[in-house]
């Protein structure tokens, strides 16, 4: 299946019609078929839980993916239509005027046309604040994910597909980032804007298309539909997801502190206190760039506060699953072993000096097979696994640690609905065997599944207050 | 979007293409095993070839036992600097100051012995001080000044370099009537430095047994087959090193060792057992992978890189202090046209037997390898002028080769 041109004989201003496109991959099926159709002019929220098909319906949009069944035309064909990630594809070193330019065919660079092309190109989708001769390195995250889209629109593309664009940003400056999107739809572009922040787009998208479990569950006008019933559609999904198992345990207090943090402030996030005592696990969440990650760091002594005390009795091992495994986490281009151990040598270091290199394969071997690891191969290049596999080797190095205080950050970032419930079995079971988790997570199912008590960052930086899991169905939009 | 400009014409036509199905599983058995294997052989069947080239050419000219062993011995310093440049690239830091650290320390071991007599135990310990300092100012450059490490070695290489000149005034230092003769074991006929010096028999053989064991044991850890076999696996390999280590003595090898082969061998043994069964050596490892995951990981990145200088200063030191043991006096840039062949090693092993990791092993054979490829065409008629030319090709050819094999399919 390939993005086909639309019919010349398709009504005036259709400009993206889906049919019944389909996705599996391997026992997930991702898109159960979807049916929809996008005119110009429309600025369209894509909402949905994760999980529920957004990214998946974008990649087939974009190209990365073929879709197993069903049929996508666009107005223009494949040029007609252009996609926005997250990471935007700018180049910082570089002004606004050559990054709009950058792979266009020309034979010699004309700075003064080329700037006069990008005021021109900024100016349709409602930007006259930008100086084109700007690094983009100088500009605002919000203003460099509008010179993104401007590049894709002046690219001929009619339609554009903003991709979690506004995930790590502030929310007043996400909201003047869907302001300008609503201008360009006005000047005539169809927008289509993926997201599960609801409260970002209310009011400014002119309709709603909520996917939930591979299938459109909601696709309404602006006009006929109120924000209480996008969040009732958003959330539907969640109700199967299962009870935290240790919910009966939420007072079953007693344990000892493990780790207390007082006034801490880290990455935009604080004051914070908290306390991760024995055996539970103590969540927090918040958007994503309230500093969240920065607390949990701080908590495993990896980071050090900007304000605050971090108190750890000094005999605590304490062991981190970081956020970002690409960047954080593994060790792409080395084993699974090396992966495994890296960090913890001291435990096979013999008398001599020297690593006893056979107990650190054993040790290994059993860690990589308890979390069933796949393919079990200590030697394989841990590039070649796959996510929530790679995910699970960190698992491995974090547990090999026997740590007393686990903090795990986005436990479950990228990882298939199989791995993620192995992965919440497992830090289930450090708990119960007496470790003290700390847990920061942006994702409504980790919290739902693991956490003892929730503490949700808001907006300035603080936990307004500690949730019981009996009353976590109060957190719903406001959640990745 | 850019990405999508450069779409293929499968995408932009409106043709019907098959659904590749590609289950997730499916990613690693991609790149086979043997084009690994392919690509990780490849280099050592073209040294091969060459030195099979050579076989037929030259014939017995080349294939000398004392001859070849005399070449090693020449390159020592070029092997000790390779090794030194290659431990800083594990850890994903360049150092190109090694070259001029070596001149600098041929110069301070000749002149301190000559100008301020001092004597020469105390001058070789205090060479290597100088040199550890000369890498701990690169390392506290590039650590805590954030300064880029090609750009800090680089100038702290000019400082170096620039400090014999002023020092020598751009002659050469050398034992003068006043200052008598450098110690008789340190240069000059039947010392360390002369290759016509041998090293006792023993020694040679037990470091020859010790280069073939650590090779067998690398070999047994990479491929370590099942625990059943173990046993039936260990009595193999050991009859393999009684073997090698006997026909080496059966040709003659260890007879023709001197000291300073000796020497390149035991620190070659000594870096390869810390780079490999140390925490320092795998943390150097990790903090070459990947800095950021090595930090969450717990491992202290700037104090392992600053470490890696240190090291590549001291090492790079005692080079200098092997060239002003073989050629008795100190000549202005005599360790500079070193620093070629010393990165055209350490990048050679990334291909020699390796899945794209520089390792120590690799290094030395490499060098090896270049120094015997030069040599070649040298004995062959070649002007000795042409060794830097043929150590460039030969570098970009093999690397090239390499990466060209091991490229994964789609890439």
């Amino acid at each position: 299946m390939v993005i086909a041109t639309l019919a010349p004989d398709a009504p005036g201003d259709l400009m993206i019609d889906i049919v019944d496109v389909r996705k599996r991959f391997g026992a997930t099926q991702a898109l159960r078929g979807v049916t929809c159709s996008f005119s110009r002019g429309e600025f369209v929220a894509l909402l949905g839980s994760n999980g529920a098909g957004k990214s998946t319906l974008v990649k087939i949009l974009d190209g990365v993916y073929p879709a197993d069944a069903g049929t996508i035309a666009v107005r223009g064909g494949r040029a007609g239509l252009g996609v926005v990630h997250q990471d935007l594809g700018l180049v910082d070193g570089m002004t606004v005027a050559e990054n709009l330019c950058l792979g266009a065919p020309r034979r010699l660079v004309n700075p003064r046309a080329e700037a006069r092309l990008t005021t021109e190109a900024l100016r349709a989708v409602g930007l006259t604040s930008i100086d084109p001769y700007a690094l983009v390195s100088t500009l605002s995250l919000g203003q460099r994910a509008m010179v993104a889209v401007a590049k894709t629109l002046h690219r001929g593309a009619d339609t554009v597909v903003i991709d979690e664009v506004t995930a790590g940003l502030h929310p007043h400056e996400a909201r003047w980032v869907v302001e300008r999107l609503r201008v360009a739809a006005e000047f005539g572009a169809t927008v289509l804007m993926v997201t599960h922040k609801l409260d970002e787009v209310v009011g400014a998208a002119t309709r709603y298309v909520v996917l939930s479990d591979g299938e459109v569950a909601l696709d309404e006008d602006a006009g006929g539909i109120a924000r209480a019933d996008l969040v009732a559609m958003m959330s539907r999904g969640r109700s199967v997801s299962a009870p935290a198992p240790g919910a009966g345990r939420v007072d079953a207090s007693g344990g000892g502190i493990v780790c207390e943090l007082k006034g801490v402030h880290a990455g935009g996030a604080g004051p914070i206190d908290l306390t991760v005592t024995e055996g539970r696990i103590t969540a927090i969440t918040g958007p994503l760039g309230s500093g969240l990650h920065e607390v949990a760091y701080a908590a495993a002594g990896l980071l050090t506060p900007d304000a605050g005390t971090v108190r750890v009795a000094s005999d605590v091992r304490r062991a981190c699953v970081p956020a970002h495994r690409e960047s954080e986490g593994v060790f792409a281009e080395h084993t699974v072993q090396f992966n495994v151990a890296v960090g913890g040598w001291s435990r096979w270091r013999g008398r001599t000096g020297l690593l006893r290199v056979r107990q650190m394969r054993r040790d290994c071997d059993d860690a990589v097979a308890a979390l069933a690891v796949v393919p079990h191969r200590l030697d394989a290049t841990v590039s070649d696994l796959s996510g929530g596999n790679q995910q699970k080797t960190l698992f491995a190095r974090a547990l090999m640690r026997r740590p007393r205080l686990l903090v795990l950050c986005e436990p479950t970032r990228g990882v298939d609905v199989a791995t993620r419930r192995e992965i919440y079995a497992q830090v289930r079971r450090m708990a119960d065997s007496g470790t003290g988790v700390l847990m920061a997570s942006t994702d409504y199912e980790d919290i739902a599944a693991l956490a003892d008590t929730t503490g949700v960052l808001t907006a300035d930086g603080t936990v307004s207050e500690w949730l019981t899991p009996d009353r976590l169905p109060e957190l719903t939009t406001e959640l990745a | 979007m850019s990405s999508n400009e450069a779409g293929s014409p499968a995408v932009a036509t409106d043709e019907i293409a098959a659904p590749s199905q590609v289950s997730p599983t499916a990613g690693w058995s991609h790149r086979g095993p043997s084009r690994e294997m392919l690509s990780s052989v490849a280099t050592a069947a073209a040294f091969g070839l060459v030195f099979l080239v050579y076989a037929v050419w030259l014939q017995g000219s080349f294939y000398d036992v004392t001859r070849l062993s005399f070449d090693v011995s020449r390159s020592t310093p070029q092997l000790v600097l390779a090794i030194a440049v290659a431990v800083c690239l594990c850890g994903h830091q360049f150092d190109l100051s090694v070259a001029a650290t070596a001149t600098a320390g041929c110069f301070l071991a000749v002149g301190m012995f000559i100008d301020a007599g001092l004597p020469m135990g105390v001058v070789i310990v205090l060479t290597l001080l100088v040199g550890a300092a000369a890498g701990l100012l690169n390392g506290v450059l590039v650590t805590k000044f954030r300064v880029n490490a090609f750009i800090a070695t680089l100038g702290t290489g000019g400082l170096f370099a620039g400090f014999t000149v002023v020092y020598s005034s751009g002659r050469v230092v050398g034992p003068t009537p006043d200052s008598g003769p450098l110690p008789s074991w340190f240069s000059g006929a039947g010392s360390v430095g002369d290759f016509q010096n041998k090293a006792p028999l023993g020694v040679a053989v037990l470091v020859t047994a010790a280069v073939v064991a650590a090779l067998l044991v690398s070999f047994d850890q990479r491929f370590p087959g099942p625990e059943s076999r173990r046993r039936v696996q260990m009595t193999v390999l050991g009859l393999v090193g009684v073997l090698v280590v006997g026909a080496a003595w059966a040709l003659g090898l260890p007879a023709e060792f001197d000291w300073m082969i000796v020497i390149v061998l035991s620190l070659t043994l000594l870096v390869w057992t810390v780079m490999k069964y140390t925490a320092v050596g795998h943390a150097i490892y990790a903090v070459g992978g990947n800095p950021n995951a090595a930090a969450f990981a717990g491992i202290r990145v700037r104090i392992i890189s600053l470490c890696l200088f240190v090291f590549s200063g001291t090492i790079a030191a005692l080079a200098g202090i092997l060239v002003a043991s073989q050629q008795g006096s100190a000549a202005p840039g005599v360790a500079d046209p070193l620093l070629l062949p010393a990165y055209a090693g350490a990048f050679l092993s990334t291909v020699i037997l390796s899945r794209g990791r520089f390792h120590i092993w690799g290094t030395v054979a490499g060098s090896i390898a270049l120094v015997y490829v030069t040599d070649g065409l040298v004995v062959g008629g070649v002007p000795y002028t042409w060794t830097q030319v043929i150590n460039g090709v030969v570098l970009i050819v093999t690397v090239a080769l390499s990466t060209f094999l091991q490229r994964r399919p789609g890439a």
